[in-house]
């Protein structure tokens, strides 16, 4: 019962925190951008999933790495 | 079979909150799919074998499940199953679903390391204690897993330096050195019979 009422808290709370990043994406930006840089991350991310749907495994790794040591 | 005490972490509700709002990239998803699914795999093999499990904690750095393994092998079969199923996972999606593909990559290099708590420490400690026998053996599992933590905060604190991502390296760094107190404290919870 006490694990229920968690993942219903849980549910609710996550809820209103994607409500929340809708109505005022400005302050994730904010608070992202002092931990690290947006763009280097989305570039390594992409550039995984990209070598990954051509089914290069190893060497998506590879690059995957590459991009976030740039 | 007795069910298992289920406790979560206080801290645990509002690091899931912070992540969904700092997740700009759907990543956040696909690492707690691919992290349920890896405790699912520990726990199917625990079920297949009949071990029970005592208590699953689930605090910010991870799920434990504290049992008493019959057998040294079979701790090292259970242990041995959420990586695999990450790395499977990996292989299965590689081309499907390539975020859920990175995340099971993250999971996998994340619980191999051989920090004691983790799946890569626990294994690595039943193969010392089988070599060196108990006191010995698990001495130098202490001491293997603190010199990692110590590498890996090092290397992300040279990250840090080099000021290619901002703080994150930083919150890794004390990620990783959280782990310390554990490396011995864990210790007799899992202790064979």
């Amino acid at each position: 019962m006490p694990l229920l009422a968690f993942c219903m808290l849980a549910a609710m709370l996550l809820l209103c925190v994607c409500l929340l990043r809708r109505a005022a994406p400005n302050g994730a930006v904010a608070i992202r951008s002092c931990l690290a840089d947006d763009e280097s991350l989305e570039n390594a991310i992409n550039a995984f999933c990209e070598k990954s749907a051509q089914s290069e495994l190893r060497e998506a790794v590879q690059v995957f790495y590459g991009r976030l040591d740039d | 079979m007795t069910k298992p005490q289920i406790a979560v972490s206080a801290s645990v509700l509002p690091l899931l909150c912070l992540l969904v709002y700092l997740d700009a990239f759907g990543i956040v998803l696909p690492f707690l799919l691919a992290a349920f699914l890896h405790e699912a795999a520990h726990f199917a093999v625990m079920q297949l074998f009949r071990i029970p499990a005592n208590e699953i904690l689930i605090h910010p750095s991870g799920v434990t499940i504290c049992a008493t393994f019959p057998s040294s092998g079979l701790e090292a079969l259970s242990t041995a199953a959420g990586p695999l199923s990450n790395l499977l996972l990996a292989l299965l999606f590689r081309e499907s679903y390539p975020r859920f593909c990175l995340a099971n990559i993250a999971l996998l290099a994340y619980n191999s390391l051989p920090i004691y708590p983790l799946d890569g420490g626990r294994l690595l400690r039943l193969l010392l204690i089988r070599v060196f026998g108990m006191p010995r053996g698990e001495r130098i599992s202490q001491f293997v897993s603190a010199a990692t933590v110590l590498a890996v905060v090092f290397l992300c604190l040279e990250s840090a330096l080099r000021g290619s991502f901002g703080l994150l390296p930083l919150l890794f760094a004390v990620f990783f050195l959280c782990k310390l107190p554990n490396i011995s404290c864990q210790m007799p919870r899992t202790l064979l019979k």
